[in-house]
């Protein structure tokens, strides 16, 4: 029989003239996964050497918030990048609220780099109903503080959570209210990961009629999937297709719960459909250092490769494989 | 039970209807004892296993399951045999079938089983058509379909119903699988498998090829099932199942754990709880953990912390943030709020619930969960202790750790 590809054809193209980019999420988000070791400073710093090396825009440096180790983690790997030159840019998190913008400001100042701040706002009528907040001070919040932290020098990355469950109505509020504030980027994050690829495309196109509408066509879009359903890679395709210019994943999918959106998979899923140039000989050294650093090995558990023997995309490390079985 | 009040969730999976080519029902083949003992990594089980998983398969929702291609050798077919007996024997709610490469040899073997038994097993006859093997083989179409008819007919005038696989069936000729599919339908064959041999297809692809089966089977006014095969290589084999039904395909193969050839298959728990979520089936999964545990088990391959459905990280979590919304959706009395505000699958679905420990991400509301479900007071004193200690520890506390740190030792460090 004569060869032919099914996956190209109409609708598969990008819609968007934007390069599509990555942000490594795994020492922010992969952290929060119950089952992996912290790694120490010097860990941290020669894994965003290699995610640099395999050509990843951005690397999360951590949640200055969460505590002094983690503020001084994080301004100690915004200085080495800048130290170092490297091309990827660092990002740190928190909620819309000043125990959590006040230490990134901190960190930007003490290291003096520009960073970038995902700030949390969490959208959904399911969390505002069991928080018991009020629509309009998120609002003011958002307000407040995505100004605040622009007066302060930061980049802000808006990212509404639980976004899959918020309503287009409050979604568009949100974001207008952080577009005018000054924020640059807005993340649509899938927190709990009940999205589907189609819903994805659905909630991505709403999204950027919106900001165009509010004037904001040239404002960055993220997004951030989790595996709970295991459509995490497909989801984050979807999103790309559908306009997201820039895609958040962790090495060996590790993270919150089941974890996040693998980022080998869709690193090579992105070489593949021609998305982006990527160095991906380097995959395997960034993988293995992941894997030994958050000690995705030594719990039999076979945290191994998060999908023990099985990992897609790229061979699990072969130490880590034998570890996991051993048991 | 699965759905939470309307106004707390906007669903933006349900923006778009579903299309008008999605099957009235779907149901699910387990693959696990063909495919996924495929697994370079996988150990062997015995009989008496597989038996037990064929029955755990069946109580989750598995309408029919593979159980080995007896046209292997002698010992594969006495292994075919006895699982379809036992399937029989002990009213398994489950139909076997046997995979069959496309010569007489490897039919024979099932119509035998058919009839020693007494009961109608399923051929799975694949034909090895993938266009790079047909270059290297040198194969001509003429001769794929003169083969393809000639045991497709062999099978049916015999009385088995027949599956007509198309291997790589993603990357060949539009007009080359036109012409295979129509020579086995033509021939009998009452189901035609789509099968993504090598992992290649995104759920755009899949989407297009099984639309253009269904549609070519419709022109032929047959009644045809469609069954589609995936696999995991690019981490799109459960995202490709769903696209495959939402074109029409009525069949799915899974198996446990997604354990198979190379990096494996769809795994059949992610599967089910997606039709359940998307409403497409009503699976049992009071007895999902056990099908995933027993499968390890005989298998030899664990399961990972973080695999989705039924690793062990699948509910928990350590983080602040995370931890507090669930203690307050917890004050509010509302067991199914708890499990749905940081939940896409209902824990209770599977007999589990979320669990609240204590790490580097946690804040205080972690703690003063663990201290009282683990029957202690919150008094602060202990609470800014344990925080401080979880704060410096480089991974999630254990329990033994956090009993005693409470008792005031500064254990839990390490």
């Amino acid at each position: 029989m004569r060869a032919f590809d099914w996956n190209t054809g109409e609708g598969e193209a990008r819609d968007t003239a934007r390069p599509l980019t990555f942000l490594d999420e795994t020492l922010r988000d992969g952290l929060q996964s119950p089952s992996v070791r912290h790694p120490a400073i010097a860990e941290k710093i020669a894994l965003v050497r290699l995610m640099d090396d395999v050509g990843i825009a951005t690397a999360s440096v951590g949640y200055p918030g969460a505590g002094e180790r983690a503020r001084r983690d994080a301004e100690t790997l915004c200085r080495e990048i800048s130290r170092c030159r490297l091309r990827i840019t660092p990002k740190c998190v928190g909620r819309t609220c000043a125990e959590d913008v006040l230490p990134v400001v901190e960190v930007a100042q003490r290291a003096g780099t520009a960073v970038e701040m995902g700030m949390f706002l969490s959208a959904s009528p399911i969390r505002r109903y069991a928080e018991g907040w009020e629509w309009e001070r998120l609002l003011r919040m958002t307000e407040r503080w995505v100004s605040f932290a622009r007066e302060c020098g930061l980049r802000v990355l808006f990212v509404t959570e639980d976004t899959t469950r918020s309503r287009p109505e409050d979604l568009a509020r949100l974001y207008q209210t952080a577009v005018r504030a000054g924020a640059q980027r807005v993340c649509l994050a899938d927190t709990v990961g009940c999205a589907v690829p189609a819903g994805v495309e659905a909630l991505v196109r709403f999204v950027r009629a919106g900001l165009a509408d509010a004037g904001g066509t040239g404002i960055g879009l993220d997004w951030h999937g989790h595996d709970d359903r295991g459509l995490a890679v497909a989801n984050a395709l979807a999103a790309a297709r559908a306009g997201a210019d820039r895609l958040h994943g962790t090495a060996l999918g590790v993270g919150e719960r089941v974890g996040n959106t693998a980022i080998e998979r869709l690193l090579c899923n992105a070489a593949q459909l021609g998305w982006a140039r990527l160095n991906l000989a380097g995959l395997p050294d960034y993988l293995r250092a992941a894997a030994s650093a958050l000690c995705l090995t030594t719990d039999g558990s076979a945290a191994a490769t998060m999908n023990s023997t099985t990992a897609p995309g790229v061979a699990a490390p072969p130490e880590a494989v034998r570890g996991s079985r051993a048991r | 039970m699965s759905k939470p009040p309307d106004h707390l969730v906007f669903d933006w999976n349900s923006v778009e209807p579903p299309p008008a080519s999605l099957p009235a029902a779907v149901t699910f083949d387990d693959e696990t004892l063909r495919d996924g003992l495929q697994s370079p990594s996988t150990r062997h089980p015995s009989l008496e296993e597989r038996v037990r998983f064929l029955e755990l398969a069946a109580a989750v929702g598995a309408a029919s399951a593979d159980v080995g291609l007896p046209g292997a050798g002698a010992r594969a077919a006495a292994d075919a045999e006895a699982l379809c007996r036992a399937i029989f024997d002990a009213g398994i709610p489950l139909a076997p079938n046997c995979a069959a490469r496309t010569t007489e040899d490897d039919i024979l073997p099932i119509l035998e089983i058919a009839q020693r038994t007494g009961r109608p097993v399923e051929v799975a006859l694949f034909l090895a058509s993938s266009p790079i093997r047909c270059h290297v083989e040198g194969w001509s179409l003429d001769e794929l379909l003169r083969r393809t008819e000639r045991c497709v007919a062999f099978a049916v005038q015999r009385g088995a119903p027949v599956t007509f696989v198309a291997e790589d069936a993603t990357r060949s000729h539009p007009d080359d699988l036109r012409r295979v599919y129509g020579a086995a339908v033509a021939a009998g064959a009452t189901r035609v498998c789509i099968a993504d041999t090598a992992g290649h297809a995104t759920p755009g692809g899949t989407f297009r090829l099984v639309a253009f089966v269904r549609q070519m089977l419709a022109e032929s006014a047959s009644r045809v099932g469609i069954d589609w095969h995936g696999h995991d290589d690019r981490g799109l084999a459960v995202a490709n199942a769903l696209a495959a039904v939402w074109a029409g395909a009525d069949r799915l193969h899974a198996t446990a754990l997604g354990i198979g050839e190379r990096v494996g298959n769809p795994p059949m728990e992610q599967l089910l709880v997606n039709a359940r979520l998307l409403g497409w089936a009503r699976p049992d999964f009071s007895r999902l953990m056990e099908y995933a545990e027993h499968a390890s088990r005989i298998t030899g391959i664990p399961i990972p912390p973080g695999k989705p459905v039924v690793g062990r990280d699948a509910f928990r979590t350590s983080t602040g943030v995370h931890a507090s919304a669930i203690i307050k959706a917890a004050r509010k009395g509302d067991e199914h709020l708890v499990d749905l505000v940081y939940s896409a699958v209902p824990a209770a679905w599977l007999g589990r619930q979320q669990e609240i420990e204590v790490g580097p991400m946690s804040g205080a509301s972690n703690i003063r969960s663990w201290l009282l479900a683990n029957g202690y007071a919150d008094e602060p004193a202990a609470v800014e202790r344990i925080l401080a200690a979880a704060k410096r520890a480089d991974r999630t506390l254990s329990d033994e750790e956090l009993h005693a740190l409470v008792a005031g030792s500064p254990a839990g460090t390490a």
